[in-house]
This record gives C-alpha cells, sequence and structure tokens, in this order.
C-alpha cells in the first residue's frame, strides 16, 4: 500500500484545518445568537482555549503589577533619600542657630551682670503626662497628672515644643491633677501678636465653625496698621499677664477684611499644636 | 513536536498580548503579538506550519479577546500560509523582512476585520491600525529570532 507523500499529507492538514476553522465560527456564531450571557455566550471550544490562556495571563498580570509595584517603590526610596538629605542638611544650619542663641544669651547674661541687672532664670518646666481628654462642642479641657514629686497648680502654662496648649484652670488631689483649660475651648481667649514682621496685636479665640471641621482659632480686635497675611507665625503678647509672651499659637491661614476697608479684619489661625494628639505636656510656672 | 511548539508559542503570545502594560502602549494600542507570531512562525518553518500557527493564533486570540473567529480564521491563516510560501526566497531569513511582513500583515487584517466584522466606530480605524502595525513590527524582529532559534522542531518544508 502507498505511504502519503508529505505534500498529500499537508493538503490534508489544510482541508482539515478550514473544514475546523468554519465549524468553530458556526460554532461560536450559534453560542452567540443563544440566550444567556458571559460565559455562556462562549462556544464549548472557545472556553477550551480561554481554560489554557488563563492560567498565564493571570500570573503574566500578577507579575506586571508587582513589578510596578517596585518601580513605584523604589521611584518613591529616590524620593525619601533625597528628602532624608534635605532634613540632614536643615538639621545642620539648625544646629549651628542654636549654637549661635546658646552664645548671645550667655553674654546677653554676661552684660545683665555686668550693668547690675537681675538675671531671671526661666521657671524651671515639667512634663505631665496628658490622663484624659474631654472634647464637647464647645468645651475642650484636658486632665493632666503631675509628675512624683511636683505639684500643679492653677495658672500653670501648658505648652508642648510646637506652641501654647492652654493653663490650668483647676487643681484636685493636693495639685497631682490638673485640668487644664485649652486654648480651643470656646471660653477662651489669648493675647496674640504677629510674630517679627508687623508686631500687630489682638485677640485669640476658637474661630465659630461648623461640626466637624478641624479647630480653628480667630484674631480679632487688631490693633496696629493690621497687616495680617498668610503664613504669619502668632505668637503670646503677654498682655494681661496669663500667659508669658513669645509662646507660638499659631500660623495665619486665611485673613478676611470688612468690604468698608482694612479695620475689621479677622485672622484665622490653624494651632501650633495637635489638640488631638497630646500625650505629654510642658507645665511652667508663670513667673509672676 | 512542531505542533506543540506552536501551540505553547501562541498561548504566550496570546496571554503576554491581552495583558499588555498600559505605560508600554503606543496611543493606546498593544502589538498584535500572536498575528506577529503566525506570520514568523509560517516564514520561519514553511506554509503548513504557518497555517496551523495561523489557526491557532486564530482560536486563542478571538476566545480571549471575544472576537469573531470567522475574520480572524480568514486573516491569520491567509498570512501564516502566504508568509510560509516566502520561505527559502531571496532575503526571507532577513529580520527586516519578517518586520515588514507583520506591519503589512497587520494592515491586512486590520482590513479584513473592517471588511468582515466592522467595529462600532470605524472612522479611528485608519490611525489605530497604522500605530498598531508599526508598532507589531517593531515587535516582530525578537520573535523571528525565537522562531529561527526554534527552527529544529519543525520538519522542513515541501509544498502542500
Amino acid at each position: 500500500m502507498l505511504r502519503p507523500t508529505r505534500g498529500q499529507s499537508n493538503a490534508r492538514s489544510l482541508v482539515i484545518l478550514i473544514v475546523l476553522a468554519i465549524v468553530l465560527t458556526v460554532w461560536q456564531h450559534r453560542a452567540r445568537s443563544g440566550q444567556g450571557s458571559g460565559e455562556s455566550r462562549r462556544s464549548f471550544p472557545e472556553r477550551v482555549a480561554v481554560g489554557l490562556v488563563w492560567p498565564l495571563e493571570r500570573g503574566l498580570a500578577v507579575a506586571g503589577s508587582a513589578a510596578r509595584q517596585t518601580a513605584s517603590s523604589l521611584a518613591r526610596a529616590h524620593d525619601l533619600a533625597a528628602r532624608c538629605a534635605r532634613l540632614e542638611k536643615e538639621n545642620e544650619e539648625l544646629r549651628a542657630q542654636q549654637l549661635r542663641l546658646i552664645d548671645a544669651l550667655v553674654e546677653n547674661q554676661r552684660l545683665k551682670k555686668t550693668l547690675g541687672f537681675s538675671v531671671e532664670q526661666p521657671p524651671p518646666a515639667m512634663a505631665a503626662r496628658v490622663v484624659s481628654i474631654n472634647f464637647s462642642l464647645g468645651r475642650k479641657r484636658l486632665t493632666i497628672a503631675a509628675p512624683p514629686g511636683r505639684k500643679l497648680e492653677v495658672g500653670n502654662i501648658v505648652r508642648t515644643a510646637a506652641g501654647l496648649v492652654g493653663r490650668v484652670a483647676a487643681v484636685t488631689g493636693s495639685g497631682q491633677r490638673g485640668e487644664v483649660f485649652l486654648l480651643i475651648d470656646a471660653e477662651h481667649a489669648v493675647a496674640g501678636r504677629v510674630a517679627l514682621r508687623s508686631r500687630d496685636q489682638g485677640m485669640v479665640n476658637v474661630a465659630p465653625q461648623p461640626v466637624n471641621r478641624p479647630d480653628l482659632l480667630v484674631m480679632t480686635k487688631i490693633i496696629g496698621r493690621s497687616d495680617v497675611r498668610e503664613g504669619d507665625m502668632i505668637l503670646t503678647s503677654g498682655l494681661g499677664e496669663v500667659y508669658p509672651a513669645g509662646i507660638p499659637i499659631g500660623v495665619v491661614t486665611r485673613v478676611e477684611r470688612s468690604a468698608a476697608g482694612t479695620v475689621d479684619l479677622r485672622a484665622y489661625i490653624r494651632p501650633a499644636v495637635d489638640f488631638e494628639h497630646l500625650e505629654w505636656v510642658l507645665v511652667e510656672r508663670h513667673g509672676r | 513536536m512542531g505542533f506543540v511548539v506552536t501551540l505553547l508559542l501562541m498561548i504566550v503570545c496570546a496571554a503576554v498580548q491581552s495583558t499588555w502594560p498600559a505605560w508600554l502602549r503606543v496611543h493606546s494600542q498593544t502589538p498584535h503579538l500572536t498575528l506577529a507570531a503566525v506570520i514568523c512562525l509560517g516564514l520561519g518553518t514553511g506554509g503548513a506550519s504557518g497555517l496551523t500557527a495561523g489557526f491557532l493564533g486564530a482560536l486563542l486570540w478571538g476566545s480571549i479577546s471575544s472576537a469573531t473567529l470567522g475574520q480572524l480564521f480568514v486573516s491569520h491563516m491567509g498570512l501564516g500560509f502566504f508568509a510560509g510560501s516566502l520561505r527559502g526566497r531571496v532575503f526571507a531569513d532577513r529580520v527586516l523582512v519578517a518586520m515588514l511582513l507583520v506591519g503589512i500583515g497587520v494592515l491586512v487584517a486590520s482590513l479584513v476585520e473592517l471588511l468582515l466584522a466592522p467595529p462600532p466606530s470605524p472612522q479611528p480605524w485608519m490611525w489605530q491600525a497604522l500605530v498598531r502595525a508599526l508598532y507589531s513590527a517593531a515587535v516582530a524582529a525578537p520573535i523571528y529570532l525565537l522562531v529561527r532559534s526554534l527552527r529544529r522542531f519543525y520538519p522542513e518544508p515541501e509544498t502542500l
């Protein structure tokens, strides 16, 4: 019996493939024109083909996603390194500035001594732990605990490294616990001034605001040229002798002027202290 | 053995084409890897292999992209067979010829699609087809080199 040549075999393959292609096309058409949706609208051969490709497709999708995440992390790491270098440089500059300030302070004290002025030491500060936070709509108070062997007094100034927190309004347990009247309490007011630039002064109290907005302060009754701008730092002015001068209150975020002129001016201030995440505070005696 | 290699190559091309990363797209177009592989296989291994590759490529790509199989069978099998018939001719073994053939093949396949299964909005067809053809031609070079290295799995071709 004669065996078919490769050419005859290929011709047979060609015919078989063409017939198969026609059958598959008709099968697909019948599946698509039937009822149902999604996977049921695919013919059986199509489902088999999808099943063959799917594992690799899935693997490639996962690998692609992982590669994209890795590239993104690497790009971010480069950015973080640059930021870290910038902060280190800034830190070095601040350290140098601090050394210059210490030199100036020592020189100042020496000159005061030479001229016969009494050299006042800043009142000693103590670190107090925040034991409870009592925030209601308008009333915002903290309870702090004095460190062992120390006592809190009414009128003590409460602050953090960032700025003013408030003052001790009441003490209990022989000075072991104190209730702090916060800067953002609706009844609180503090005399403030613009740092460095204009030194305009005014009263700072909590801004009336809708619920669920971050606490904002507002500076009103501004005395001076009313030259307050966004980005100005507001410090305690020391007027009223409730707080010492120079403690940061916050930064001006928005200024509203009346339509008539510049007399009626409201400066909205973002507090320097994050009141919702206080854990430790510094308590100072106001040197009266 | 040749059939298994063809099937594996087509599966890989279809999977890579369907998961082609967005950042590698050119004007939102992906290269037509399946068709490029079909033409390269035809050119590198002969008409019968090109025809088989065209059949498998059309079935796999048509199934995962939910395209009409008929027009894909016509374009892929036809182009695979045609590329295979060029094997052994002058310059047919050059990568540039494979790239040129893939570019023209993608344009022909787009034309077949336009005629047999017209898209809902055929207006941007020409621009998309051109971009896709150029992109496919560019990626055809490594595919053709891969096919040339796989030639030992295929029998020496004879005319049909």
